[in-house]
């Protein structure tokens, strides 16, 4: 059976972690999707307002999260992945800033989630098209980024995901760096061929990928093996909402507007068997306290639902 | 680069006369020959799938072709009839490929060197797609589809060498429960790959592509990747801002943000700029012309023209700063500095002006900063180009000093690049 995950973000809390992951497995999850970023979240950096978390030395970073390492271990939950705090470059930015995010943040994250006995950490590319000129010159500049990280993930033994992202511009959703999976499937084969191990993989984010009208099946196909790690969240198409799949409908005849067929249908022919990791931390948000665990269980179901899918027979 | 206008909005196959008149008065002398004026889908569906009217409704399209001939508006590019694959299931490969190659030779007839052709066979919505691909996986029913769009397309390619005309595909869309998503070459090396395999079987370059942007704008698609993919083989870019759920505005006309545009113009004129794009650049203002009256359309045809010398200004940016023989720049801000980073090496201004005396004398960006007044110190053919957004303005500041020299104008909207680092004046006191 494939495992099913979700983030900690919403559930599993600093001063209690225990409390969080208890709930999470009893809602019928295996897996937990560590949500890193929420100690420097991306509106503060946006602000060049840095906290003072990743000043922390890894030891004191490791003793940090020990009560979360041990909660989870407890309760019967693997951590699986880490999302790297983003974006790890400003365009506006200082020097200070941009350089703490790359040589404090960056490594500090991958030791954390070696720490927390997670193989995957995903980061978002650098948002540069607009200002370099191609899409080219914006990877060169996330690829000299990867550069300066894989040595310490190979040492590590972790995978660093890349994933398909969107650009806002002018209230405009464009996509953003990773959104051509044949490009991306070129430049994972590469840099793991320099490093000799696999440094780098891909998160397919769901969400995105409806924004942004990806055909869900040949993405993933195009990926194949290098497929390591999922965001599944649902939205309208024009906004990323992060919600249940299965939510939203466009027509009268309520038929689901996301290609979750194509979801399944694709992990199906690369034989996936990862974690099916929910990126719906939003949705705990906005249901009322009494109905989180009740939202839980229904994002574990809708997990089991597509494992049955994937590995089962049926051709849908 | 040729301009073209799209008659969609502005046009009804039947009464074409009125339409050709709007096109020619915006002082564009080239529209589209689309033949989905003459078979809309409404009409289809309340006649049904009968060849005999169809055969006849493409027919009509010979009266605008006459009209078109007799007032002088040029039929470069025609529109080969299309309806979506769940709208005409029941319509058999060889019926399509009749009325394609009926509007094949209406178009050789009318002028046209090229024809859009949509595929024949949209890109499946997995289980819920069409009979034939019930049960298939994703990739059976993806090498189906591409089984089959590439037999239609290759069926064509006698007719089109007989009447020389060449083959445009265009990107397309799939319909999942409403979304728009991207469908068959709608991926640009999906595109690239489907034009190398159709012209070689052709056995010459009968192929080409046609940008949509309404289908690329729905998918917040990169147009640079899309351009570059194509590269050479691009013949054709349907040009049209993005409305909240989908549409075709004028160019600049997008609605639904009050920020700004909702299209990726940056990346279409960059790729643009950067293949030296030498097709037809099609006007698609259908959703902008169709809701205003017939009385008010008149007042919209100028800004067609404008807009369309104004993208052909953009994608050309460059040409002219070749030509001239020394420059001066008229502003020593922002837009300086931006033509400072993208250009000042290839093309170094001989010194920047600005109407701030505090700025006189002063080293911004390489450049000297001195008064307008110097400008009578140059030579009668030094080109003095506007850097700065109150162009009128200046412009008639210039006017009034009666200056001999020639007046240009720069702008940097979409550059090649935005590397230089913007300065905040109010955060310097000026």
């Amino acid at each position: 059976m494939l495992e099913i995950g979700t983030q900690t973000q919403n559930v599993v809390y600093d001063d209690c972690p225990v409390e969080g992951f208890d709930r999470l497995k009893a809602a019928g999850f295996d897996c937990v999707d560590f949500s890193l970023n929420t100690y420097l979240i991306n509106t503060q950096i946006y602000k060049l307002v840095i906290n003072e978390f990743f000043r922390q030395s890894v030891a004191e970073l490791q003793a940090y999260f020990r009560p979360h390492k041990e909660a989870a271990a407890t309760a019967g939950i693997r951590i699986h992945q880490l999302h790297m705090p983003y974006p790890v470059y400003v365009p506006h930015g200082t020097q200070e800033i941009n350089a703490f995010l790359r040589q404090e943040v960056a490594p500090k994250s991958l030791s954390i989630c070696a720490y927390l006995g997670a193989k995957y950490i995903v980061v978002h590319g650098f948002k540069l098209r607009k200002m370099l000129g191609s899409e080219a010159a914006e990877w060169a500049e996330t690829e000299n980024f990867l550069e300066s990280v894989c040595p310490l993930a190979r040492e590590l033994g972790l995978t660093i995901c890349i994933e398909n992202i969107y650009e806002s511009s002018g209230g405009c959703i464009i996509e953003g760096p990773c959104c051509d999976a044949s490009l991306a499937a070129e430049r994972i084969d590469r840099l793991n061929e320099k490093y000799g191990a696999e440094v780098l993989g891909f998160c397919f984010d769901t969400g995105h990928a409806n924004l942004l009208g990806l055909d869900f099946a040949r993405f993933i196909r195009t990926l194949g093996p290098r497929l390591k790690v999922l965001h599944i969240h649902d939205n309208d198409g024009r906004g990323d909402l992060h919600q249940l799949p299965f939510t939203f409908t466009r027509t009268r005849e309520n038929r689901i507007s996301t290609d979750w067929v194509g979801f399944i249908q694709g992990l199906q022919a690369i034989g996936f068997r990862g974690v099916l990791s929910f990126e719906t931390a939003p949705v705990l948000r906005s249901y009322p306290e009494e109905l989180k665990d009740a939202a839980l269980r229904m994002i574990a179901a809708t997990g089991r639902y597509f494992g049955g899918m994937i590995e089962g027979e049926a051709r849908i | 680069m040729r301009v073209l206008c799209s008659p969609q909005g502005l046009m009804e196959g039947r009464h074409p006369g009125q339409g050709v008149r709007d096109i020619l008065a915006s002082g564009l002398k080239a529209g589209v020959l689309d033949f989905s004026l003459f078979c809309p889908l409404a009409l289809v569906d309340k006649y049904g799938w009968d060849m005999v009217r169809l055969r006849r409704w493409l027919r009509e399209a010979e009266q605008l072709i006459a009209l078109a001939r007799e007032q002088g508006l040029d039929l470069p590019l025609a529109l080969a009839p299309f309806w979506p694959w769940e709208a005409r299931a029941e319509l058999e490969m060889d019926s399509l490929l009749e009325l394609t190659e009926e509007s094949m030779r209406l178009a050789a007839k009318a002028g046209a060197g090229a024809v859009l052709v949509r595929p024949a066979f949209c890109h499946p919505t997995t289980a819920s797609g069409p009979p034939p691909l019930k049960g298939r996986t994703s990739q059976g029913a993806e090498d189906a589809m591409r089984r089959f769009n590439r037999e239609f397309y290759l069926r064509l390619v006698p007719l089109a060498k007989e009447l020389g005309l060449q083959i445009l595909l265009m990107n397309g869309l799939r319909n999942v429960g409403g979304h728009l998503v991207r469908g068959l070459c709608a991926e640009p090396r999906e595109a690239a790959r489907w034009l190398e395999e159709l012209n070689l079987e052709a056995g010459e370059e009968i192929f080409g592509f046609a940008l949509d942007m309404e289908a690329a704008n729905l998918c917040g698609q990169d147009m640079q990747a899309l351009v570059h993919a194509a590269g050479t083989r691009l013949q054709a870019v349907l040009a049209s801002d993005r409305g909240p759920e989908g549409a075709a505005y004028l160019p600049f006309l997008g609605g639904g943000h009050r920020k700004g545009l909702r299209a990726d113009w940056l990346g279409l004129l960059r790729g643009l700029r950067d293949i030296a794009f030498d097709g037809f650049l099609v006007l698609n203002l259908r959703d902008t012309a169709a809701p205003l009256s017939p009385l008010l359309r008149p007042a919209l045809l100028p800004l067609v023209k404008r807009v369309a010398d104004y993208l052909v200004w953009q994608i050309e940016l460059e040409k002219p700063l070749r030509t001239y023989p020394s420059v001066v720049l008229f502003g020593a801000g922002n837009m300086c500095l931006n033509y400072m980073s993208c250009y000042g090496e290839k093309y170094p201004p001989l010194f920047a002006c600005d109407n701030n005396p505090k700025r006189w004398g002063e080293k911004f960006a390489g450049l000297e900063v001195r008064s307008p007044e110097a400008l009578r110190e140059t030579a009668t053919d030094t080109v003095i180009l506007i850097c700065n957004i109150y162009y009128r303005e200046i412009e008639a500041q210039l006017q009034e000093m009666a200056l001999p020299n020639p007046i240009a104008y720069f702008n940097d909207e979409y550059l090649p690049t935005f590397t230089a680092e913007r300065i905040d004046w109010l955060e310097r006191g000026e």
